[in-house]
């Protein structure tokens, strides 16, 4: 008897976390799937599209340094590119989409990245080897 | 047949003709440069700048490669004074080097 008890007393305890789980799912479910892909731009900018079902939806682009370390970079967009000028050269930046209606915001969509490129290094040891 | 062999041989001795050292007389001027062959990848070319002003550069060339670290310039004149830099170009990523150190040379008369 005793025994039932405490095990009733478990099982709501494990459920529930399962239960906050399935109420974030359900939240998510009313926005759209996003298919993010990025073209990167030479002179030091990077260029990212994505697609969305969503069409009452704004859109956020998350950054990062890392991968999975992304923060909101600029949120309200309400077309599906953009492009990110403020990149520093011979980094690699990660990037996800979030659509958001009505103040609810979807999951990530899948995460890109971009590397930067470096300038060459410049030149050394210049000198005139002959002169006639 | 032999008429057509005499045609084949005509036009491969007729090569076209190289000038010859000659053209390069005594009063041909030139300044050659070279520079650090760097570590540099195989998209990498290489820009070099002249001035005869020591203030206005414009390109002169541009190498074929990453590996080519010489220019000789032939379009000098006796007597006058020219500047030099060079930049590394990555023709893949449409990055530019800074500028290097400046060379300046006099061409004899």
């Amino acid at each position: 008897m005793k025994n039932t008890a405490l095990l009733s007393l478990l099982f709501l305890f494990l459920s529930l976390p399962l239960y906050a789980q399935t109420a974030k799912v359900q939240r998510r479910k009313n926005t759209s799937t996003i298919g993010l892909t990025i073209t990167q731009g030479t002179q030091h900018q990077v260029s990212l599209a994505w697609s969305s079902t969503c069409s009452a939806c704004t859109f956020t682009v998350y950054r990062g340094l890392t991968s999975g370390s992304e923060t909101g970079l600029l949120s309200g967009i309400t077309v599906t590119n953009y492009t990110d000028t403020a990149v520093t050269n011979g980094t690699t930046d990660y990037y996800y989409v979030t659509a958001s209606q009505s103040g609810e915001e979807s999951g990530g969509s899948n995460e890109v990245s971009a590397t930067i490129p470096s300038n060459p290094p410049t030149p050394t040891g210049l000198a005139v080897t002959s002169v006639k | 047949m032999r008429k057509l062999l005499f045609l084949a041989l005509g036009l491969l001795t007729a090569a076209p003709s190289f000038p010859s050292s000659d053209a390069y007389g005594s009063s041909r001027h030139y300044i050659s440069v070279q520079w650090n062959k760097g570590s540099y990848g195989t998209t990498v070319v290489f820009w070099l700048f002249r001035s005869d002003d020591l203030t206005h550069y414009a390109q002169i060339a541009t190498t074929r490669n990453n590996t080519q670290t010489t220019w000789t310039d032939s379009t000098v004149q006796g007597g006058k004074t020219y500047s030099y830099y060079v930049a590394a170009y990555d023709t893949l990523t449409k990055e530019e080097s800074g500028p290097s150190d400046i060379v300046t040379q006099a061409v004899p008369k």
